[in-house]
């Protein structure tokens, strides 16, 4: 939720919510539904096997280098659209005397860590983030809504305006919250025997947290932030969490709660997409030469890229281009997680 | 162990003890001045037409000895930003403004659209969403400046005028900073403000009315029609009211310590728009001119809704023609019909005509500790 909350995903839907955002976040359920079960069916038949693995051994070498070049960039750029994203706010609400380059080269420096750990210690690390963050995103979640400023009549507001026709960007915008799961490119792998098949059960409570987060975001921003006001704040979760009081708590300002949380699932996103197009460099790499050493050294490369892209972009990028960029990014996704799933079915075929 | 990954924790090692070298670039807590209050006055000046009072409180190494420092810094600008860019050149710390908690606006500058006054309040990250807003009577930097007779602390005792914890009257109306942006954005909502008064000769602060921001012009409230408004608006539970006798003489009063209010809007085509209010009271007697008898309790309480009834349809109907609407029927409206048209110009044609019907049952349950 928080992960979603940083991106400027809600912030689009937030902005969009007389074009239909609302019709959109519903709708979506359906679209992360197939894409949920097309990703989870199809990697389910193919136990402990990655994308790579089964595309270099079904494909045509410069077919798969081409596929996977392109998984590579899109991970890397939901990575780095994460990382600004995170930066901007950070230097807004929590250290604005600090300069962007230093705190994205501080965040760099752990992430460049956590990208290299084996693909079993992501998933450990995920684990423990979710059971760190659970608690305090239920406190947040009840916080918010039993706020005395938690106005419902703001929030009925923008349930009628749900008459309106969504717009791609608005159905793409909610649809980013689905794609958790197509991160199984790579961390089937880990999972070399399903002691546990999906059931309609487990696909039902995976959608409905989507579609949890989704409205969320949506309607906690609406409810304390006024309708007409919202789209005029920047960092509509954010801002948010700033109206909300713990009058007798250690810390006052929920505001620094949030923050707080929001690094560690900012970090994990950004941990989990860049390590998954470091994984398929890697394949890519070592399907074309066995040297160690060689591989080591594209290694950092590819590494050291990273650094010198997200440092470069900081600098350049303002708010308002980053808003934009993560909306064009957004509306791609659809498109190619779509062809994604088509090419299942034709690897499953060819496999068989 | 291979030589590379020997080299990559090099690196690792040699960023992480860089990012331990630079220390925390927050400043210590002795080169701060912590601002507790921001009080912005009209100066009349067209040049120059914000004057800007901050009230700051010094951090003492120890409270006993050295006591609580607090000062007052005030310049005037072009714009308030400018004014604090001119305090911050004669404070030799850093200004703070983290923990300001009161913001005080004088009535001259309610003139100007007040959005710009408070632009800057909502464009700063540090300055906390949940500060109070009110507005000043006359100077808005001599209530800053203000020390009751029941000052207790450093603190601005402004804030426990709104703080909840301490005082709770239903002629206060606290307002956050954020809930009077979201009002002032919204149509068919409009924003009600506390004002604060000075009582010079007796040394305390009178907070008994407010003020509702229409479009382009303001109605100020008296302290009976704030009461009201706080009333209804569900701002405040528990409250006493009491009842006078035909001659004007005190009857009885009543202290309501519980209440729930809701409305729902009638709008059917071709028919007079209808407001239908739904009030429930209860609440026991708190202080009489006479003997009461328990047996009395339901009749005192049918006369305690219909003088509450006609309190209330005076307050609702001087709103209406006023044309204004603090309660937000306008954003009900719009929260209950699907967005098919323009609803809030609908409202807008609807409101002059909308007639009122208040339901309201004041339970009285008890006459306190003697009959």
């Amino acid at each position: 939720m928080l992960g979603y909350s940083i991106s400027a995903g809600h912030k689009v839907l937030l902005d969009l919510r007389e074009k239909g955002a609302l019709l959109a976040i519903v709708l979506s359920l359906f679209l992360g539904f197939v894409v949920l079960f097309g990703f989870i069916h199809f990697f389910q038949t193919v136990p402990g096997k990655d994308l790579p693995d089964l595309l270099l051994k079904y494909f045509p070498k410069w077919l798969s280098g081409i596929v996977l070049g392109i998984i590579f960039i899109i991970w890397f750029f939901a990575g780095l659209i994460s990382l600004i994203s995170f930066v901007f706010t950070l230097k807004r609400f929590l250290t604005p005397e600090t300069p962007a380059v230093f705190i994205t080269i501080i965040m760099l420096t752990f992430i460049t860590f956590g990208i290299i750990l084996r693909t079993k210690s992501i998933l450990y690390t995920i684990e423990i983030v979710l059971v760190i963050t659970f608690p305090f995103l239920i406190l947040l979640l009840l916080k918010a809504l039993t706020s005395n400023e938690f106005e419902l009549d703001y929030v009925k507001e923008a349930v009628m305006h749900i008459n309106h026709l969504p717009s791609l960007t608005a159905i793409a915008n909610s649809f980013y919250a689905y794609l958790g799961v197509t991160n199984l490119i790579i961390f089937n792998n880990q999972f070399q025997q399903h002691n546990f098949t999906f059931t309609w059960k487990d696909y039902l409570i995976a959608v409905s947290l989507c579609l949890g987060t989704l409205f969320v975001s949506f309607f906690i921003p609406i409810g304390l932030l006024g309708y007409d006001n919202t789209d005029t704040i920047l960092y509509p979760m954010m801002t948010a969490s700033d109206t909300l009081r713990l009058p007798l708590g250690i810390i006052e300002r929920v505001l620094y709660i949030t923050l707080t949380i929001s690094i560690f699932t900012t970090f994990l996103s950004i941990l989990v997409h860049w390590h998954i197009a470091v994984q398929i460099a890697k394949k890519l790499i070592r399907k074309k030469q066995n040297n160690n050493q060689q591989l080591y050294w594209s290694l950092i490369l590819i590494i050291g890229t990273f650094w010198v892209i997200s440092i470069y972009m900081i600098n350049v990028i303002n708010e308002y281009q980053l808003i934009n960029l993560s909306k064009l990014f957004n509306n791609t996704l659809p498109f190619f997680l779509f062809t994604m799933i088509l090419l299942f079915q034709y690897l499953k075929r060819r496999a068989r | 162990m291979n030589k590379h990954f020997q080299f990559i924790h090099f690196i690792f090692i040699f960023f992480l003890s860089i990012s331990l070298l630079s220390g925390c670039s927050f400043r210590d807590i002795d080169n701060r001045a912590f601002v507790s209050a921001i009080a912005v006055d009209d100066t009349g000046d067209t040049e120059k037409p914000y004057k800007v009072t901050i009230k700051v409180v010094i951090p003492s190494g120890n409270i006993k000895e050295e006591g609580v420092k607090y000062a007052f810094f005030s310049e005037k600008g072009m714009s308030i930003s400018k004014a604090l860019a001119l305090i911050r050149a004669t404070i030799d710390k850093d200004i703070d403004f983290s923990h300001t908690k009161i913001i005080v606006v004088s009535k001259n500058l309610l003139d100007r659209n007040l959005e710009h006054v408070t632009d800057f309040f909502h464009r700063r990250r540090d300055i906390q969403l949940v500060s109070w807003i009110c507005i000043a009577e006359k100077s808005a930097k001599n209530i800053l400046e203000m020390e009751p007779k029941s000052k207790s602390s450093v603190t601005t005792p402004i804030i426990n005028f709104f703080n909840k914890t301490a005082v709770q009257s239903p002629y206060i109306t606290p307002v956050y900073l954020f809930d009077f942006r979201r009002e002032q954005i919204e149509t068919g909502i409009d924003p009600v403000l506390p004002i604060i008064k000075i009582d010079k000769k007796e040394k305390r602060f009178v907070i008994h009315n407010a003020i509702v921001l229409g479009e382009r012009k303001y109605i100020e409230l008296t302290p009976q029609q704030t009461m009201v408004y706080n009333i209804l608006r569900g701002n405040i539970e528990r409250f006493n009211t009491e009842i006078k006798e035909e001659n004007g003489k005190f009857k009885y009063g009543i202290f309501v310590d519980s209440s729930s209010i809701s409305y729902k809007i009638n709008s059917d085509h071709n028919k007079q728009p209808i407001i239908y209010y739904k009030i429930r009271h209860q609440g026991i007697l708190e202080e009489a001119s006479r003997f009461t008898e328990a047996k009395h309790l339901e009749e005192y309480g049918k006369e305690t809704s219909k003088v509450a009834k006609k309190l209330i349809l005076e307050v609702l109907t001087y709103f209406q023609k006023q044309n204004v609407d603090p309660f937000g029927f306008g954003l009900r409206y719009k929260a209950t019909h699907l967005h098919t048209a323009d609803r809030y110009k609908e409202w807008e044609n609807l409101y002059p005509e909308v007639r009122f019907i208040i339901d309201i049952n004041v339970n009285i349950i008890s006459t306190g500790k003697i009959e």
